[in-house]
């Protein structure tokens, strides 16, 4: 690899560095602000963490045109519908990985796996969504009626504005699935190692559709402290399960907040191979 | 470090945050926009939970956000750049007499670098990191750092070396870790 080392050329560029910024009076962080202005957020988040509504209903009383945009990225699919055709997308040279502010988390946690794969941990309670209405975007999950034990199988994720404004920001392709027993995980996806985002704006009723796939699987504590789920995990017993997705949204006109919107449980059965 | 997320961030405050706005001023070349972006990073940082928060990992957390930031901004820009050399005279010819220009041009060619590209110098040769330190800082790999400090190195070759663009052209020494 070409470049000088620290204490050649480097040890000139620091120099010169340092004289600059010595040069320039800083401003002084104000602490107090900072705190404030974390603590509104930390509660704002709390309150951010969404829940959908039968999204499905919603889409088909749009009753819109599906515009029909299929990205194709790596399995992942979207497809857009608004009621007149209100939505717009950024073009696809937009399509960038995902900045990744969080992505140190789920290291500082003990996991492999970040946030949104890590909400809802094998064995442990499924995250609850909101209450309805606190926020301009739900998020519904659509699963096939019935799965095979052991089998793959793909969800309609579908986000929608339900405000009366329209909202834009960046959203994650993928959305992150978890399937439940009893309100608590027992699979969940874990995530892509370069996630897509894309920017959308929704006008006030419209929705996106994401897809992502999920396993009739069961994984047990621990099983997500790697980069992804055990490929041999035991396959679910039929019955019946639920099924929540957890949407990224970065709200842009906001401060760049992330937020994870979370679905309700919808059902699944899973069936006997 | 233990406590509460307020204690790290309080003591990550008076304790790095002359560095931290440094770091943001030498990305950005303005005072305002360097203490807005550090106010920005530390409120993202500490506006969310995160467990086992330590203060090398805020730290770590603030510069990628100001990073982030910085790329957004840039990304924004980006169109402006590409056309505003058509709207605006060109600069003035650059002085080698004056130390201070010498100062002022290399920190103003450092901006104009890509900003992971920037960001890895400035940690590298202003704050003294090491290659794989940077990597950590940044959540990149240490080989997306020796790369991205050899281009911008390439870059900057004129402005601290006569003989740089020999230097770069032959491929010069390697980065130190």
């Amino acid at each position: 690899m070409s470049a000088p080392e620290r204490n050649g050329a480097g040890d000139r560029i620091g120099e010169q560095l340092s004289a600059s910024a010595d040069a320039a009076t800083q401003r002084p962080i104000d602490v107090d602000a900072v705190l404030a202005a974390s603590r509104a957020r930390r509660r704002s988040r709390r309150g951010a963490i969404l829940g959908g509504t039968a999204a499905a209903a919603v889409v088909l009383g749009l009753g819109g045109a599906v515009l029909g945009l299929s990205l194709g990225v790596g399995g992942i699919g979207v497809s857009t519908t608004a009621g007149d055709g209100a939505l717009s997308e950024a073009p696809a040279a937009d399509t960038m990985p995902e900045a990744g502010s969080e992505s140190a988390e789920g290291d500082a946690l003990g996991f492999a796996l970040v946030p949104p794969e890590l909400a809802n941990r094998c064995g442990e309670p499924v995250t609850a969504p909101p209450d309805a209405g606190a926020v301009p975007l739900t998020v519904a999950v659509t699963a096939p009626q019935a799965v095979e034990a052991g089998a793959s199988a793909t969800a309609i994720v579908t986000v929608t504005n339900t405000s009366d404004a329209a909202v834009s920001g960046q959203i994650r392709l993928a959305p992150a699935l978890t399937v439940a027993e009893a309100g608590v995980t027992v699979w969940h996806s874990s995530g892509e190692a370069d996630p897509l985002s894309r920017s959308i704006e929704l006008a006030p009723g419209a929705s996106i559709e994401l897809t992502g796939d999920f396993e009739a699987r069961r994984c047990g504590e621990g099983d997500d402290r790697r980069t992804s789920l055990p490929a041999d995990l035991p396959a679910l017993s039929p019955g019946a399960y639920g099924m929540a997705a957890i949407v990224v949204f970065t709200d842009v006109a906001h401060g760049g907040a992330v937020d994870h919107l979370v679905s309700p449980l919808a059902a699944v059965d899973v069936v006997a191979h | 470090m233990g406590g509460s997320w307020s204690a790290v961030a309080e003591t990550l405050v008076v304790e790095r945050g002359a560095a931290l706005s440094r770091y943001a001023y030498l990305l950005t070349g303005n005072v305002d926009d360097a203490a807005d972006l550090v106010q920005d990073a530390l409120v993202r940082t500490f506006g969310q939970p995160r467990m086992g928060l330590t203060l090398p990992r805020a730290e770590a957390y603030v510069r990628r956000a100001i990073l982030n930031a910085v790329i957004d901004r840039s990304r924004r820009n980006g169109t402006w750049r590409r056309v505003r050399h058509l709207a605006l005279a060109p600069e003035s010819v650059e002085s080698s007499a004056a130390a201070s220009d010498e100062r002022l041009d290399l920190a103003a060619r450092v901006r104009r670098l890509a900003p992971r590209q920037a960001a890895c110098i400035v940690l590298r040769y202003y704050d003294d990191l090491t290659v794989d330190a940077i990597a950590a800082v940044l959540g990149i790999s240490s080989g997306a750092v020796k790369r991205y400090l050899s281009d911008g190195l390439k870059a900057l070759s004129s402005a601290i070396d006569p003989a740089g663009d020999r230097a770069a052209r032959t491929g010069g020494s390697h980065v130190g870790t």
